[in-house]
């Protein structure tokens, strides 16, 4: 299988060159792999996911993620709307507005009319089994609720590939249960790429492959 | 593109009293703006008609007076007018302003008998003065206002004048006062052998009224000048310029303000939504869009703040012509000039207080918008 996301002596230094978040990464993940990256807070996988996600720009080193290069330094927004899928630790909804409207957001960029933008945020919403709560705004949801919008949100205009940021650090055990089985489900039905940072143990094990890092390395 | 409107609609309506508070800033600048305009414009009508009165082609008033009451033109004058090749008449007006129970300023107009055909008042009801008598033909206006109707008297310096006739013009200030006869109020006043202004037509010889008024003024050698339109009345009335003037100011004004009211909750809003704006960058939202939604939201504060300043101004303007006072100098000139610049300031004001805080907006880094606290 071919690699989808391909990392070489990838470096982002913060503070001058004082932290070292990133100091030389070399990854490869294929499409349609499910890769956990591990290691303890400050060891620089939430930098990773952030370049990997086209939210930040690496100082040195190559990335190209689906074809695309992220190192030539153009915007990357078109690639943040239709190459990827964010779901945060914090869910990041809009609180003032509701589920649906916040699975459409990501719509906005898209060609899609009003009509069929709606039509695909309610089976998204559906898919996450909030086919109910679908009109609740964010403060009515529970952290589990929250962070299913946020799922669906991630899935709007179809990314080949998820990447998830502590999806589960801010929920109880029996949340972030059903919110890993239901990352699990979506990676296994829809042949997408699934990159999840954690620093919790149970959920690394649910992911074919596991990345470790320290002091901004692969180890 | 009605889901990017409403999204802009809820985003003012999430923080409803600071739009409020926000909008009634700005309108109340955008209403004075409509309050003035309406009366600048008004007062502009009024002194048109005045110097047009009876189609009169100009009026003569005394040169370098520095307000439009003090002008002063002697019977000698006004015979050396009359006697001018190519002025087919002119009749002397003399002004007087008087207080009356009602009315701090009512206008007494001063004119010969037989000249009162040719400023074509129409007589709604009774006569027209005999000459020598004190007896006053009073403005419709005046009479609604007054309470006054014929065989009424009204108390004028000390002499009681009797109402003869009732009649109307359409011109707010001589509907808002009275025809006195001109030797009665010069006496009164104390003005004998002058005259306020001048109503001159001319015959069908003089075909060019500016080059005929230039050889005019010419003859009288500074003494008299010649107002041929409302702007001429610059020269002998600095209150109009003053008016404008002070219209202008506080147009800028209200621009400067509510430009800097705008920009003030537009940044707030910006500041308090960093995170929101680094979810939506996330998500694959461009910079355009986040702009567009800013410029949006502080358009709308605009769009918003015009109708409510519109119908403050408006208000504004049916609470001061209740007062007897303004109906006897003034009909609200509601022209289009006058809304549309209410317009162009609301417009202004939002896009440009908007735009400082919707290009910050943009220069969000989405990762460092999403680590804001």
């Amino acid at each position: 299988m071919s690699n989808i996301i391909k990392a070489r002596a990838l470096r982002k230094y913060f503070d001058g060159d004082r932290i070292k978040a990133l100091d030389g990464i070399d990854l490869d993940i294929a499409d349609g792999e499910f890769v956990a990256i591990m290691g303890p807070s400050g060891s620089g996988k939430s930098t990773l996911l952030n370049m990997l996600g086209g939210l930040d720009h690496p100082d040195s080193g190559c990335l190209s993620v689906a074809g695309q290069d992220l190192m030539a330094g153009r915007d990357l927004t078109s690639y943040r709307a239709r190459t990827v899928g964010f779901v945060f630790q914090l869910h990041n909804l809009i609180p003032a507005q509701t589920a649906l409207e916040n699975v459409i957001l990501p719509m906005f960029e898209s060609r899609l009319g009003a009509r069929e933008r709606r039509r695909q945020a309610l089976d998204l919403i559906e898919l996450v089994g909030l086919g109910k709560r679908a009109q609740g705004y964010p403060p009515q949801l529970s952290g589990g609720e929250r962070q299913r919008v946020a799922i669906a949100r991630a899935l709007a205009n179809s990314p080949r590939i998820i990447l998830a940021d502590e999806p589960t650090g801010s929920l109880d055990s029996k949340s972030g249960d059903m919110i890993m089985d239901l990352l699990t489900d979506i990676w296994g039905e829809g042949k997408k790429t699934l990159v999840i940072v954690t620093h919790e143990e149970s959920v690394g094990r649910r992911a074919k492959r596991i990345v470790r890092m320290l002091d901004g390395r692969v180890v | 593109m009605l889901a990017f409107a409403a999204l802009i609609i809820k985003n003012l309506w999430r923080r409803k009293s600071r739009t409020i508070l926000t909008v009634l800033g700005i309108s109340l600048g955008i209403a004075t703006i409509v309050t003035l305009g309406i009366i600048t414009g008004g007062l502009s009508n009024t002194m048109e008609k005045i110097i047009k009165t009876g189609e009169a082609d100009f009026t003569v008033a005394q040169g370098d007076v520095a307000d439009f009451s003090f002008s002063s033109i002697t019977r000698d004058q006004l015979k050396e007018i009359r006697a001018t090749p190519g002025v087919k008449s002119a009749i002397g007006v003399l002004l007087g302003f008087v207080q009356t129970p009602k009315n701090p300023m009512f206008t007494l107009f001063g004119i010969d008998r037989r000249d009162i055909g040719a400023i074509e008042a129409d007589l709604t009801r009774g006569r027209f003065f005999d000459d020598g008598k004190d007896e006053l033909v009073i403005g419709k206006i005046a009479a609604k206002n007054l309470d006054l109707k014929i065989g009424d008297t009204l108390p004028v310096r000390g002499k009681n004048f009797q109402i003869v006739g009732i009649f109307q013009t359409g011109n707010p200030m001589q509907d808002g006062g009275g025809l006195v006869p001109l030797a009665n109020l010069q006496k009164m006043d104390k003005k004998e052998n002058q005259v306020t202004m001048v109503l001159v037509k001319v015959t069908d010889k003089v075909t060019d009224i500016e080059s005929f008024t230039d050889k005019f003024e010419k003859k009288f050698d500074g003494d008299l000048t010649t107002l041929a339109s409302v702007e001429d009345f610059s020269s002998v009335d600095s209150g109009m310029e003053i008016m404008d003037f002070t219209s202008t100011a506080i147009s800028v004004l209200a621009v400067v303000i509510g430009g800097i009211g705008v920009m003030n909750t537009v940044m707030m809003s910006v500041f308090e939504r960093t995170r929101e704006i680094g979810i939506l960058r996330a998500v694959g939202w461009k910079k355009r869009r986040v702009l567009t939604m800013i410029l949006g939201e502080a358009f709308l504060l605009g769009v918003l703040s015009i109708g409510v300043g519109i119908a403050i101004g408006l208000g504004v303007i049916h609470f001061i012509m209740t007062y007897p006072v303004a109906q006897s100098f003034l009909v609200p000139d509601y022209s289009f000039k006058i809304f549309e610049r209410a317009v162009l300031v609301g417009v202004l004001v939002s896009i440009g207080g908007g735009l400082y805080p919707a290009w910050r907006a943009t220069r969000f880094s989405p990762a460092e918008a999403l680590r804001y606290e």
